[in-house]
């Protein structure tokens, strides 16, 4: 299983004002608000983070079915490549979600992972944001994005018949899918 | 307070949040903030937020956990403003 989160920063600019009193004491744990006081760039780890918790919410919800907004149940671990990539881990109790974020063309993407994908299977298609995206995303990539029996997306592949979890998000300009190369659910 | 009156407090509460006009005028208690409306969960604390000043209530953790419908939310809130009175 994989879950992905993008975020428009240009968009989240003007949706989010992360300076607002009690905000962040609702979406991060004092570790993580401490780490954000101390960032160079404190608006693009906010980001940075708030994405890692919501594509490992992704992740957790699929795999539990349970629909809760509760942030601060997330912890994030995450080292800085620089100044726009990151990799590190999400806990949620005792599971652990390894994820990896990267700014692309001023949107900020994260892909969490379940137990048994690893990021050598993972492949991402980066797209503009449209109502079309299934045919945009066939066209770009010859698969197709479909929906598994339990309603959870997936892509399946013409030429080999195999099928694969994915996970799709939007935000302002843009869409993002990733899925799983393999021939089974994880 | 009336649910009611909860319910068309929060309707202006979400309104700057959600582009989804016509699924606003039509905001029920089965309304989900996410599927119906399509607020960005990052907007989903700004609610939150704007809850807990509109009403004067302190939203804990556990409940803002449940806050993904109205239905959810309505019930937070009247318990919060129940227990408040009771005090």
């Amino acid at each position: 299983m994989l879950g992905n989160d993008l975020i428009d920063l240009q968009l989240a600019q003007v949706q989010s004002d992360w300076k607002r009193k009690g905000y962040l004491s609702k979406l991060f744990n004092d570790d993580e608000q401490r780490a954000i006081a101390l960032a160079q760039d404190p608006g693009l780890l906010v980001w940075m983070m708030w994405s890692m918790k919501e594509a490992a919410y992704k992740v957790h919800n699929r795999n539990s079915g349970i629909r809760l907004y509760e942030p601060l149940a997330y912890s994030c671990m995450l080292e800085m490549n620089g100044v726009s990539t990151a990799q590190g881990a999400v806990m949620k109790g005792n599971e652990s979600f390894p994820c990896r974020s990267s700014v692309y063309q001023g949107m900020l993407h994260t892909v969490a992972l379940g137990r048994g994908a690893v990021y050598g299977e993972v492949k991402t298609v980066h797209m503009k944001n449209q109502q079309d995206y299934r045919q945009a995303f066939s066209s770009q990539s010859g698969l197709v994005l479909a929906k598994c029996p339990k309603g959870l997306p997936m892509v399946y592949d013409p030429a080999s018949g195999r099928t694969g979890p994915a996970s799709v998000s939007h935000h302002g300009r843009g869409l993002c899918v990733v899925y799983l190369q393999g021939n089974e659910y994880r | 307070m009336d649910r009611l009156l909860i319910i068309g407090e929060l309707k202006a509460i979400v309104s700057p949040y959600t582009e989804e006009r016509s699924k606003l005028e039509e905001l029920s208690e089965d309304t989900d903030f996410l599927k119906d409306l399509k607020i960005n969960s990052a907007n989903l604390v700004d609610i939150v937020l704007d809850i807990e000043e509109k009403f004067g209530i302190e939203v804990d953790n556990d409940s803002m956990a449940k806050m993904l419908t109205v239905r959810a939310t309505v019930e937070v809130v009247a318990q919060k403003l129940s227990g408040d009175a009771g005090q």
